[in-house]
């Protein structure tokens, strides 16, 4: 395959938000992640990842392939310094936040502080477990700007998961758009 | 200084005191390891290796063009914006990113291990331009490596599981537990993160020693041996910023890039480098490609 193109994703979000599961809901490989028991926050889960999970998603036009990576931002602080690397290139990213843990909203408003930071590109927060749910505490702890999306999601459930990556897909896409008019 | 080589303590003093002092300048280190980082606001954003001269498979591993770089070298005005005019040429952030990263912790390590006896501050600033850089404060917590006479034991009634690669398996397998981390370092790649996650995962467990010893771990490859680099003449140049490169050097090797994401991950990364090296795809095909990708998960 002489032409490829490829394009980084990030799903980043707190401890145990369901990253992991996110991934491997839609990816088309196996996830690439490290599992281990862990002493952190035990009570919540038995294994946490304490390596990044990697994902893909792959269409081929004729001889063009086009493939998504989907990587995944390690769940502990001590990891942090892994952001700046799988930062580097991405287009968007997904912060996943769990809506029935609201002790690690505060978390997930740092993350997205920090990402924002390290590379202002499209984003949506995909709140996991939300269901029905009123959003309005989420948005207001995570500090987000309206224009961010904030989309219901089921973290195991493929389809929910596909419906996020649209949503940031199709925001990317617009906003390459505008910038490329913005030039003209 | 005293003529005593800094202890890596002291290096990491120092990376600390750039950042929270936001400093703005040259930082010389003088001795076996010698060099400059280049600072603007506490953000590193170039590192001069004395006698490391860029070569074509450093550019190609951070995913930067060799005609880019010859392009920006030759532009009016690149002096003082270097990582600018490479952008304005279509090279992407996270290449160049990618390549002061790469050279700074280079630096920084070799200061580390094979040590510096003194420092120099000056105002210099670096032709490459501070566009990008790295914050000093943040690479010294996320890169603390153990003493070497560190004692490590297995714990063998852990149930925990961690994925290391194949060498670091086999040197750990070899090695007759409780062992030194020296030990475990003279064996494989990147000591420091293994003992990080097999501590992490509860498999194993130190007893850092009280001792400053000097650590001789060194957690990044040998740099390839070149030769001298001649700037083009009637090009202005900065001391660090070579014109023109080894023609002959192997733009596909991998010896110089370090694994610090795993094998698979980084084979996602190549793949990634070695499609920005090829050609930018325009606009268009952007567009159309993330649209192609939009339709498949919605097929998924």
């Amino acid at each position: 395959m002489d032409n490829v193109i490829n394009f980084k994703l990030v799903v980043t979000g707190p401890f145990a938000a369901g990253k992991t599961a996110f991934i491997s809901a839609v990816s088309e490989i196996p996830v690439v992640s490290t599992e281990t028991g862990t002493t952190d926050g035990a009570e919540v889960k038995e294994h946490t990842t304490v390596t990044m999970d990697f994902g893909k998603i792959s269409v081929t036009d004729g001889d063009q392939l086009m493939e998504l990576f989907l990587f995944g931002t390690p769940g502990q602080s001590r990891f942090d310094f892994m952001w700046d690397i799988l930062a580097k290139g991405m287009i968007g990213y997904v912060l996943l936040v769990d809506a029935l843990r609201p002790d690690t909203w505060a978390d997930a408003a740092d993350i997205r502080a920090r990402f924002e930071e390290l590379r202002p590109v499209p984003a949506v927060v995909a709140a996991n477990r939300l269901g029905d749910a009123d959003p309005g505490p989420l948005i207001e702890a995570l500090g987000l700007d309206p224009s961010v999306p904030v989309i219901p999601c089921e973290a195991v459930d493929r389809e929910s998961v596909k419906a996020v990556l649209v949503t940031l897909l199709v925001t990317v896409v617009e906003e390459m758009e505008s910038s490329a008019k913005g030039l003209v | 200084m005293n003529g005593s080589p800094l202890s890596p303590g002291e290096v990491d003093q120092l990376l600390r005191e750039l950042s929270t002092e936001r400093v703005t300048g040259a930082v010389r280190f003088n001795g076996v390891a010698s060099g400059t980082l280049f600072v603007d606001r506490g953000i590193i954003y170039f590192a001069a290796i004395d006698g490391r001269p860029l070569t074509a498979a450093e550019l190609a591993n951070a995913g930067i063009e060799h005609r880019m770089w010859q392009e920006a070298g030759s532009r009016p005005g690149a002096r003082g914006h270097f990582a600018d005019e490479l952008m304005a040429l279509g090279c992407p952030r996270h290449a160049i990113e990618s390549f002061v990263d790469e050279r700074i912790v280079e630096l920084v390590s070799k200061i580390r291990t094979d040590g510096a006896t003194s420092v120099d501050r000056t105002e210099a600033r670096h032709g490459f331009g501070a566009t990008v850089g790295l914050d000093p404060l943040r690479y010294v917590r996320s890169t603390v490596v153990p003493q070497p006479d560190t004692l490590i034991s297995l714990d063998r009634t852990s149930a925990a599981t961690v994925t290391i690669d194949r060498v670091a398996w086999n040197a750990i397998a070899e090695l007759v537990a409780p062992f030194r981390y020296a030990e475990l370092a003279a064996a494989v790649e990147h000591p420091s993160q293994v003992v990080a996650a097999l501590e992490q995962a509860g498999l194993i467990t130190t007893v850092r020693s009280d001792t400053d010893g000097r650590d001789p771990d060194v957690d990044r490859p040998p740099a390839p041996e070149v030769g001298a680099v001649e700037p083009e003449p009637g090009v202005p140049t900065d001391s660090d910023l070579p014109r023109q490169l080894f023609p002959d050097d192997d733009e596909d090797s991998e010896e110089y890039v370090p694994d610090r994401v795993g094998r698979q991950t980084y084979a996602a990364i190549a793949s990634m480098r070695a499609s920005a090296r090829a050609a930018e795809p325009s606009h268009g095909e952007k567009t159309h490609a993330l649209r192609r990708l939009i339709e498949a998960v919605r097929g998924l």
